[in-house]
């Protein structure tokens, strides 16, 4: 009798793995999220440009997200493209015309997420009154940066532009951040496949 | 017969699952997909970029010259002001089945030739990277691609019609 009784003790005594395993599971995936919300706010609309030998953006503190979209050409290959382009673009679209929350993306060029979190589309009208914008976002950017405690140096412009876009765009928001005081500027790229 | 007993509390405890294992794959599993996908992720391209509108005239040598005209061609112009094409027209179309702009758009002569220009790291030769404004950004990049290769870490952009 006393011998069964310890048998069953034994038995007991063997750790329950499942519980662990799913605090491991929820660590781990709480881990990941905070991992990839540190990184910068990505706007899915944006084709990547690529680019030999990029780095890592190892720390995205600091950074001023500027989107540069090419509306023009989504919308183009929306209805001219292949099937499979076709499909893409107008996901794109769709993405585009959700988060800035307007169904006329044809003016939609400069994408920004403003301190509060809220998306704002920038227009192109002409090169001074483009460039005034952009720099008023990027000064208001960084006067917002400055009053945490990130260092003043890390402060930089980070250029999501599309592959597509005209290089005037791109040039607009460079422009801007050297008038803002952001002589920093990163672009945005994925590594060229060979 | 008290030994036969005992070999079947044994069977009995047996068909209990080995979870330790199956977890064991399941992280494996999971951190295989997470580097996975992490190699596709963003990256970044830094060049330095001295205020591209105040190219500034200071120094006496004259600059070299990379233009890119709107039909996204690549020239390369250098002291004396001969010009030379270094990368072909192109309309950045997608090939089906392409997920990005991965076709090569090889600007390998323009790598050799700014090699060969010698530059000290210490002292650079002043350089200029003329884009139209109609040019893609991705030919810009594409240049700046070929910059970085080159061991060039400073150009001046600017923005203006090409011919």
């Amino acid at each position: 009798m006393g011998k069964k009784e310890r048998k069953q003790e034994e038995s007991e005594c063997k750790p329950n793995m499942s519980p662990m395993i799913d605090c491991c599971f929820l660590l781990l995936i709480f881990f990941v999220v905070n991992a990839t919300a540190l990184t910068v706010s990505k706007d899915p609309s944006v084709t990547m440009p690529q680019a030999t030998k990029p780095t890592d953006l190892e720390d995205a503190k600091g950074c001023i997200v500027i989107n540069v979209f090419a509306p023009d050409k989504m919308m183009e290959l929306s209805k001219s493209g292949s099937d499979q382009e076709k499909r893409g673009e107008e996901a794109r679209i769709k993405k585009l015309q959700e988060s800035y929350k307007t169904a006329d993306i044809s003016r939609i060029h400069y994408g920004v997420k403003t301190g509060k979190g809220e998306m704002q589309a920038i227009t192109d009208e002409g090169a001074s009154a483009t460039i005034k914008k952009l720099e008023e976002f990027i000064k208001a950017e960084k006067k917002g940066l400055e009053s945490t405690k990130i260092d003043p140096a890390q402060i930089r412009v980070y250029i999501r532009a599309d592959a597509r876009a005209d290089w005037r765009r791109t040039y607009y928001v460079i422009t801007a951040a050297n008038n803002a005081g952001v002589p920093d500027i990163v672009f945005g790229s994925l590594p060229a496949k060979k | 017969m008290a030994r036969h007993k005992q070999i079947q509390t044994e069977e009995q405890e047996d068909p209990d699952m080995e979870i330790s294992s199956m977890i064991d794959c399941c992280f494996l599993l999971l951190i295989y997909f997470l580097v996975a996908t992490s190699l596709v992720s963003e990256k970044k391209f830094d060049m330095a970029l001295p205020a591209g509108q105040a190219s500034s005239s200071s120094s006496d040598s004259k600059p070299f010259n990379i233009k890119i005209t709107s039909e996204n061609a690549v020239y390369y112009e250098d002291q004396s002001g001969k010009k030379f094409n270094m990368g072909p027209a192109t309309d950045f179309k997608l090939k089906p089945g392409q997920q990005g702009y991965y076709e090569e758009r090889d600007l390998s002569e323009l790598v050799a030739r700014l090699k060969s220009l010698n530059n000290d790291p210490n002292n650079p030769k002043p350089l200029i990277l003329t884009a139209d404004p109609g040019s893609k950004h991705q030919r810009v990049m594409d240049v700046m691609s070929a910059l970085t290769q080159a061991d060039i870490k400073a150009v001046a952009v600017k923005c203006e019609a090409v011919n």
